[in-house]
């Protein structure tokens, strides 16, 4: 980010490459298609051009970059009205070719679920999604969405253990 | 509360873990393409007579914004003085100005937030808008300040229109260079936008505090606070109509 600030163009490509794959699995989660996590995803590193001369040597970029990239999936569904997360886009809900019996339970667990994260409220959905998809620490999470580490734990506690209620017939089945 | 480090951040129960391995594989997104269309975007928005004092660190921006403002403020009290400032009750004068000045910089502090950091929420954006005319309300709707210079008497009655009027226009007029310069400093969002409306507006009070010698509450409320609500309620109305025509195309 340093050589990027400082007038390296080919930096800003080294920085895309390593952080598209990561931003695109965050938003892919929070949008209800390709085509829109795609351009939030683009309009992020737009952004993060636009405020580069804001960027403080030996900050971490990645909370950095979550954040422009959260606030606009928020803005996102500010503009379209708020709406839930829809079920899953069809295609990627298809069964791999050839299908396999494991892959189709995956991925019908994953449906279950994005519609359990889907009743979360927003501030708990964000936290879930940064803290165990993303792996980020709690330190960071809660740099993302500006709330004390305190806060943020508290909104994951009572995240999981909705979830964990929620999902308790699958739970309760394999334990 | 304890101080000590924090404890480990608590992993995820195997149990729920399992619900978040992989399902199918997604298709990589194409980095490539992606890449050029960012390069793209940037390239246009370089041509943009705004990009130069967008991309400025923020504490620039905001000192951009401000200056601003201090450029009207000293241009009001060097410049276009109220007549009567001396027979004014100075602990007033100082209180409505910090008032409205405050309100004025967290205006402008707002509007112009970092990108990288979490975007104001809208409840607090919306705090902010309303104490700001609120304050400008109170500032406004006090009870005339004194009647011992001849230049504060009038502007009610038949005088109310065309007095007002004129303070109004006036108002609008020192308002605007905050707006537009705010707005050109502005990362873009909708509130930004209505927070740059509520920072002119009470730029344009702040101004006419300092140049408008009439107290005559009736006069205040009507051509001084109305200046404030036109451009909070103006720049919320054009934005709502941008917005529904970007989303019409």
């Amino acid at each position: 980010m340093r050589a990027y600030v400082a007038g390296d163009e080919a930096a800003f490509r080294g920085l895309f490459e390593r952080y598209v794959p990561m931003l695109m699995r965050l938003v892919r989660r929070r949008l209800d298609s390709d085509e829109h996590a795609r351009e939030v995803v683009q309009q992020a590193f737009f952004q993060l051009h636009v405020a580069r001369y804001d960027f403080r040597e030996g900050a971490n970029l990645r909370p950095w970059v979550y954040t422009i990239a959260m606030n606009l999936v928020r803005e996102h569904y500010r503009k379209r009205t708020r709406r839930r997360e829809t079920a899953l886009d069809p295609e990627r809900s298809a069964a791999p070719s050839p299908p396999e019996r494991g892959a189709i339970e995956a991925s019908q667990r994953a449906a279950q679920l994005r519609e359990a994260l889907a009743t979360l409220p927003a501030s708990q959905r964000e936290v879930v999604e940064l803290h165990w998809f993303q792996e980020m620490p709690f330190a960071e999470v809660a740099a993302v969405v500006g709330a004390t580490e305190g806060a943020v734990r508290v909104r994951a506690h009572r995240a999981y253990k909705r979830l964990e209620e929620l999902l308790r017939v699958e739970l309760g089945g394999n334990r | 509360m304890s101080r000590g480090p924090s404890p480990p951040d608590s992993p995820v129960d195997p149990g729920l873990a399992r619900f978040a391995e992989p399902g199918p594989p997604e298709a990589p997104p194409d980095v490539e393409a992606m890449l050029q269309q960012v390069q793209g975007r940037i390239a246009r928005a370089r041509r943009s007579p705004a990009w130069w004092l967008r991309s400025r660190p923020t504490a620039l921006r905001r000192a951009i914004g401000l200056l601003t403002f201090a450029i009207i403020g000293v241009l009001g009290i060097v410049a276009l003085p109220r007549p009567d400032m001396a027979v004014y009750p100075m602990g007033r004068m100082v209180a409505s100005l910090a008032a409205l000045g405050v309100l004025l910089v967290l205006a402008i502090h707002q509007a112009l937030r970092p990108l990288h950091a979490p975007a104001i929420g809208r409840a607090k954006g919306l705090v902010v808008i309303a104490l700001a005319l609120l304050a400008t309300l109170v500032v406004t709707s006090l009870p005339p300040a004194h009647a011992a210079h001849p230049a504060s008497i009038g502007g009610t009655g038949d005088e109310l229109l065309s007095r007002a009027g004129a303070c109004f226009y006036f108002g609008l007029l020192l308002g605007l260079p905050v707006y537009a310069i705010v707005r050109l400093l502005d990362r873009g969002s909708m509130l930004s936008a209505i927070l740059a409306g509520a920072a002119a507006g009470l730029t344009g009070n702040f101004a006419l505090q300092l140049h408008c010698p009439i107290t005559a509450t009736e006069h205040t409320v009507l051509a001084h606070f109305s200046v404030a609500a036109v451009f909070v309620a103006g720049v919320a109305l054009l934005t709502r109509v941008e917005q529904r025509w970007k989303r019409s195309l």
